[in-house]
């Protein structure tokens, strides 16, 4: 008799462990809005921990203060709520902008969609997307399997629903991004959030995972850079306007993707040329990212292309007495396919930015010239002047401190070495930057030769002003 | 007789001890007196803790660059509405920093009923309050300190503390 109860009691006991130890919504992590202060940090937990399936106040998590990012795992056993989530964060002062919810079970489909079944709670989650590819459906049907995305409750189908989209899943030990996860129209970033504000006319601003100074976003910037610039050579001075659209999309913290496209206006006395740039293209990738609250340290390599695509047929060309090495200098033709190499460092410590990049240039012959290949070492210095008290970036004014280590090589006219084109440079260039928001940001600065030990065939550069405008989205 | 005056005098001895004992008790089990303070108004005036003895005073420490903050004042106007008949008093004090021109200005839109005063970092330290906003603290009629809530509250969790 006592071993029959004692044979029931382990059977009771084994399954009952499996079910309780597989906690199968593992965490969710938040994006807050609203005025964060240090003193009001403990409301965020209080609040988290009021609901049915939120753990004790010291386990919410607040990762990253100024960004407002939280997280915390549920209890296992009780099923959760968006919507819950976010009305008592509401309560509690806080906007709920978005939440990642990382869960594993089992995948499953039918007519209406994909849902995947926690084990422990039994609760259901629909999967945004119209369904999986041929090969997902063959695996991934009734297997375990573990998803990241941002979640919300109700969907046009169902208004109780809790509901993911998908940003990446994993079968097993093999995780995919979300190109490679079988929700071909799964919104991997903007998601539910965007629909939900887009009654308010504009959509939630994008994620940022570091600190606003580090430029991470899971999202992408648009940039126009002017550039105003007066170099000399000898008794002959110059003027340059140069605008430049930049763009970068971020899919994931550790990769970007970068996109140039100058556009160039030369003066000289009356006399003016303009003609398209070289367009660059870049990868960059963060091997090192370390997220801490007013403490962000990243480090990353880049790699870039720049394409020949410089106008070669130039509106008002130049009077050079036929010398092309300074009429490319002129019209900023700078050479043929180049290769950009970048490694850059950067750290932010409370309210100063400070980081620095070694950028190699290897340049290539372009129609006869080519011009000397380049190493650049870039320091900056940036300092949060206001806000008084730091709430996001909004209102936010930057006092920067830029300075450039230049040295160019000696360029080349039809394979001939050309004397005299070697420079060796070093600039300063304070710089100001003003962020309306966390989508919208000014940014001037002025460049000042300190050391010019430039060759007789080069411009050399007096000063050089710098208007810009980015937008994030 | 005097065996018997001996015993009597023993039994009298142990119910005195006795009793001083459940006095003591009693007298440490009691909530300690809530730290006096005397800060000025919105008006200028000064207003002191004495002044509300024999009402049960509800203190909330706040501030206008606490979200949180703001969110539990259309509680305290209900309390202080509800209860006001009742012997109770809502009082506000300020965290600091302050914008005087901004607790005015929010007394006026949130049409605050209770009296707010400002604060300062040495009575937020006596009641405290060092790292949390906001913190709601009972002083019962007796001018004790009967109950503290950390954080956003409601009307039903300081009910449970009127209670």
């Amino acid at each position: 008799m006592k071993r029959t109860k004692f044979l029931a009691g382990t059977f009771a006991v084994l399954l009952f462990i499996p079910a309780g130890a597989q906690a199968q919504v593992k965490s969710i992590r938040m994006k807050l809005g609203g005025h964060l202060c240090s003193m009001c940090s403990f409301n965020i937990r209080k609040a988290v921990s009021l609901l049915d399936f939120g753990p004790k106040p010291e386990e919410v998590k607040i990762t990253d203060f100024y960004q407002g990012l939280c997280e915390f795992a549920p209890k296992g056993e009780k099923p959760v709520r968006f919507a819950d989530l976010k009305a008592t964060l509401k309560r509690a002062g806080f906007k709920l902008i978005s939440a990642e919810i990382t869960v594993s079970g089992k995948l499953s489909h039918d007519d209406s969609g994909w849902w995947i079944e926690s084990v422990g709670s039994g609760q259901r989650f629909e999967l945004a997307g119209d369904g999986p590819g041929a090969e997902v459906e063959k695996g991934a049907a009734g297997v375990d399997f573990e998803l990241v995305g941002d979640w919300q409750t109700g969907s046009k189908s169902c208004e109780k629903c809790e509901l993911i989209r998908v940003r990446s899943g994993k079968i097993g030990d093999r995780r995919s991004e979300t190109s490679d996860v079988p929700f071909p129209n799964a919104n991997p970033i903007g998601g539910p959030f965007v629909e939900e504000d887009a009654a308010a006319g504009m959509p939630p601003a994008p994620i940022r995972t570091t600190t606003p100074s580090l430029a991470v976003y899971k999202g992408g910037e648009v940039t126009l850079r002017y550039h105003f610039m007066q170099q000399h050579l000898g008794d002959l001075k110059v003027d340059h306007h140069e605008a430049r659209l930049g763009f970068s999309y971020t899919p994931t913290p550790r990769l970007q993707f970068e996109g140039e496209v100058p556009y160039h206006i030369y003066s000289q006395g009356s006399a003016s040329a303009h003609n398209s740039g070289n367009v660059i293209g870049w990868i960059k990738y963060r091997f090192y990212n370390s997220l801490e609250t007013g403490g962000d340290r990243q480090a990353a390599i880049r790699v870039g292309f720049e394409l020949p695509t410089a106008s070669k047929n130039v509106v008002g060309d130049p009077a050079t007495n036929g010398d092309e090495f300074l009429r490319r200098q002129l019209l900023r033709i700078d050479g043929g396919l180049s290769t950009h190499m970048d490694a850059v460092y950067s750290r932010a410590k409370r309210r100063f930015v400070y980081g620095a990049n070694v950028e190699g240039v290897m340049r290539s012959e372009f129609v006869g010239v080519r011009m000397g290949n380049e190493v650049r070492l870039n320091t900056d210095l940036e300092y949060i002047l206001l806000p008084v008290e730091y709430r996001g970036p909004t209102n936010e004014l930057r006092l920067i401190l830029e300075t450039t280590y230049l040295h160019k090589a000696r360029g080349r006219i039809n394979g001939e070495v050309v004397p005299g084109s070697s420079a060796s440079e070093y600039y300063v260039a304070p710089a100001i930057q003003f962020a309306f928001n966390p989508r919208w940001v000014i940014e001037g600065s002025y460049q000042l030769p300190v050391v010019l030990n430039t060759g007789p065939r080069l411009l050399r550069t007096d000063r050089s002003v710098m208007f810009g405008i980015r937008f994030m989205y | 007789m005097p065996r018997a005056i001996f015993l009597l005098l023993i039994l009298a001895t142990q119910s005195i001890v006795a009793g001083g004992q459940a006095k003591e008790k009693a007298s440490s089990d009691r909530p300690p007196p809530a730290p006096q303070f005397a800060l000025k108004d919105l008006e200028g005036r000064v207003a002191p803790l004495k002044k509300y003895r024999g009402k049960i005073v509800v203190i909330n420490f706040w501030a206008t660059w606490c979200a949180p903050c703001l969110t539990e004042i259309p509680e305290f106007v209900r309390l202080q509405r509800s209860y006001r008949n009742r012997g109770l008093q809502v009082i506000g004090i300020t965290y600091p920093p302050v914008n005087p021109a901004r607790v005015r200005r929010l007394a006026v839109k949130s049409r605050i009923n209770y009296p707010l005063l400002f604060g300062n970092r040495r009575i937020a330290a006596l009641y405290g309050v060092t790292n949390v906003l906001p913190v709601t603290i009972i002083v019962g009629r007796e001018g004790r300190l009967e109950g503290r809530i950390d954080g956003v509250t409601d009307l039903e969790e300081v009910k449970k503390f009127l209670q």
